[in-house]
């Protein structure tokens, strides 16, 4: 402690000495611009950062730029990207001269003959106090590539990690330490569910964690103090089975692309922080949700969920209502309209709209997604018009091709009705075009926005 | 430690040319330095901020102020009053004025947020130089940073025959 203060002085005498002399700069470079080299009288950790945020050849090429420049990039934190910035035979030769710690080393296109230099390169003293991993083998897990032991050497320095198409082996995280992890990324990964379980337990700082395609054998438990936000979809395998187990700050479980969510199971037993849901959709893909022991159901609600998305065709009302029962207190509703899930069965012509609560207690904003104005679109818009009490907006994201001020016009005038719950509700109509979940896959992991569904 | 209404605690910082400026802890927070301080409770009365002078520590301290309450504040999905995303939009316009300042305002400040340690304005501050130093000739690298070549040729071409990855 002592150590570190007499350093912190002795850094702040430095950078005092320093400031002073670019304020004295600053006067003069207040009429002339171009007179002084501010940059150059930066202390050595601030140049350093810049050159550690610079792609890799532009951080190396900054040794040329003056002396002054010479021997920062080998101190400063590594950035390293392979292939893309540089080629194989420069990654060695950068891990050679590179003093280390690192920033970040990202490794694309693995190849099986990389493998043995891989585990050379991570054990390098260049790429020691790593913060930032990404291993990317594109041609999937199912060339049986396993993440060798020296992957986690950064463990305990790692704050974001991102491994795509390999497997994890079975005993290599039981005792691993993360302790400031915070973005974990697992997409096309195989793992075993207590190897992912024992991955979790080492993770003390995770706040956001993206399962795409990830293929489990045995059940994904979850169990985080710290976990905030969930993304999800399961690989290829029949079943698969998502388990909140203890999950206290968790606000946010993602299903981006959830039609092949077909036959997986997400059993939520304690997240009492869940606000945020989805999308899935109704009927077009068996996703099973529970809550406890038991299927969600009107009787075994989840209380806590404000803002929910689904997929489903016009002729789903009936099926929707069903999954608005589950969230009593729902606030916010998206519903995408899917062309394809058309074959699921017509809307019945009466519904009890006391009954999903929350049409009567919370519910106050819906939006609809690639509306077209339809007959039926319009019918299924309207219950939402006739029946929501405490409704405030409702957005239509219409794609370009039918979108413009005719179409507008027209569907305000369909949907004009004297009898109409909430006397406050306004309509907007948005031109978006086309609609995927790729802005949710990236919410996983962006908490900064409240509302990952919505697009920007 | 003085506090006000809301019950809001408030945190006095000094610049070294006299200056006081009372900020809420919260803001004063956002500095990773300062947060240090205040946790190990060593922030009694005022905190002297040694090497950042007054004009900087004020702008410094009206971007902590513009940035304090959406980090972290995913609390209120669904929100009825701001829309988030717009939030984010305005911020980001906001930051790209904050930041139309000459270049000594800018060295500054990148020195100061890198010893008050706040990531969003280092990043923002060194944004500009990044992008500089990126895909541009090394003439002009030099010639913006206005930085002279001291190298002599044969120092020079040591350089790049050592680094040939880098100049290829």
């Amino acid at each position: 402690m002592e150590k570190k203060k007499a350093a912190a002085a002795r850094s702040a005498r430095k950078e005092r000495k320093s400031h002073g002399a670019a304020r004295k700069r600053a006067r003069s470079g207040d009429c002339d611009v171009n007179a002084g080299d501010f940059i150059s009288r930066l202390p050595d950790a601030v140049l350093g950062t810049i050159i550690s945020l610079l792609p890799t050849k532009d951080g190396g090429r900054t040794q040329i730029l003056s002396r002054r420049w010479r021997h920062l990039w080998r101190s400063a934190p590594l950035n390293l990207e392979h292939p893309s910035a540089v080629h194989h035979s420069a990654v060695s030769k950068i891990i050679s001269q590179h003093l280390g710690p690192a920033r970040r080393f990202c490794l694309k296109h693995l190849i099986d003959g990389d493998l043995p230099e891989m585990e050379s390169w991570l054990d390098s003293r260049a790429l020691i106090s790593l913060q930032e991993l990404d291993i990317i083998n594109y041609t999937g897990y199912k060339t049986g590539y396993t993440l060798p032991q020296s992957v986690f050497r950064s463990a305990s320095t790692l704050l974001v990690a991102k491994i795509m198409g390999c497997n994890f082996p079975d005993a290599i995280t039981r005792s691993m330490n993360f302790y400031l992890l915070n973005q974990l990324s697992m997409d096309c990964v195989s793992i075993s569910g207590d190897v992912f379980h024992g991955l979790l337990s080492g993770c003390h700082a995770l706040e956001s964690l993206a399962m795409l395609e990830v293929h489990a054998a045995g059940c994904l438990r979850v169990s985080s103090p710290t976990l905030r936000s969930i993304g999800f979809r399961k690989g290829s395998r029949k079943r698969a089975e998502l388990v909140l187990e203890d999950t206290p700050r968790l606000e946010r479980l993602l299903l981006p692309y959830c039609d092949r969510n077909n036959s997986a199971t997400i059993r939520v037993i304690w997240a009492p922080k869940l606000q945020i849901f989805g999308p899935f959709s109704t009927g077009a893909c068996e996703l099973r949700v529970f809550q406890g022991m038991s299927p969600v159901s009107s009787t075994n609600s989840i209380h806590t969920v404000k803002v929910l998305a689904l997929g489903c065709s016009e002729h789903q009302l009936g099926a929707v209502l069903d999954v608005l029962m589950w969230f009593p207190c729902l606030e916010k509703l998206y519903v995408t309209f899917h062309a394809h899930y058309r074959t699921f069965k017509q809307n019945e012509h009466h519904y009890d709209p006391l009954h999903p609560a929350c049409l009567q207690t919370h519910l106050k904003r819906v939006v609809f997604k690639l509306f077209k104005g339809s007959k039926q679109q319009i019918e299924f818009v309207m219950f939402f018009i006739l029946y929501v009490k405490l409704l405030k907006k409702i957005e239509f994201q219409v794609c370009g091709d039918y979108y413009n001020t005719e179409f507008v016009a027209r569907q305000r005038a369909l949907l004009k009705v004297g009898n109409r719950a909430s006397r406050y509700a306004q309509f907007t109509f948005r031109n978006t075009s086309g609609c995927t979940d790729d802005h949710v896959t990236k919410h996983i992991h962006d908490l900064s926005l409240a509302d990952p569904f919505r697009l920007p | 430690m003085a506090t006000r209404e809301a019950g809001k605690k408030m945190i006095m910082l000094k610049s070294p040319d006299g200056m006081e400026f009372e900020v809420e802890e919260a803001v004063a927070m956002e500095s990773q330095t300062i947060r240090k301080m205040i946790e190990d409770d060593c922030a009694d009365t005022a905190i002297l901020i040694p090497n950042i002078n007054s004009k900087i520590l004020s702008r410094v301290i009206e971007y902590c102020n513009k940035h304090v309450p959406t980090t972290g504040a995913t609390g209120a999905a669904a929100s009825d009053t701001v829309a988030p995303a717009a939030l984010a939009e305005d911020l980001k316009i906001w930051d790209a004025e904050f930041i139309k300042v000459n270049r000594a305002t800018r060295f500054d400040l990148i020195q100061a947020a890198s010893y008050l340690n706040i990531k969003g304005l280092l990043d923002l501050t060194s944004q500009t130089t990044i992008d500089t130093i990126s895909d541009n000739s090394l003439e002009e690298i030099r010639s913006f940073l206005s930085t002279k070549n001291d190298y002599l040729p044969e120092e020079e071409q040591t350089i790049r025959r050592e680094n040939q990855w880098a100049f290829q």
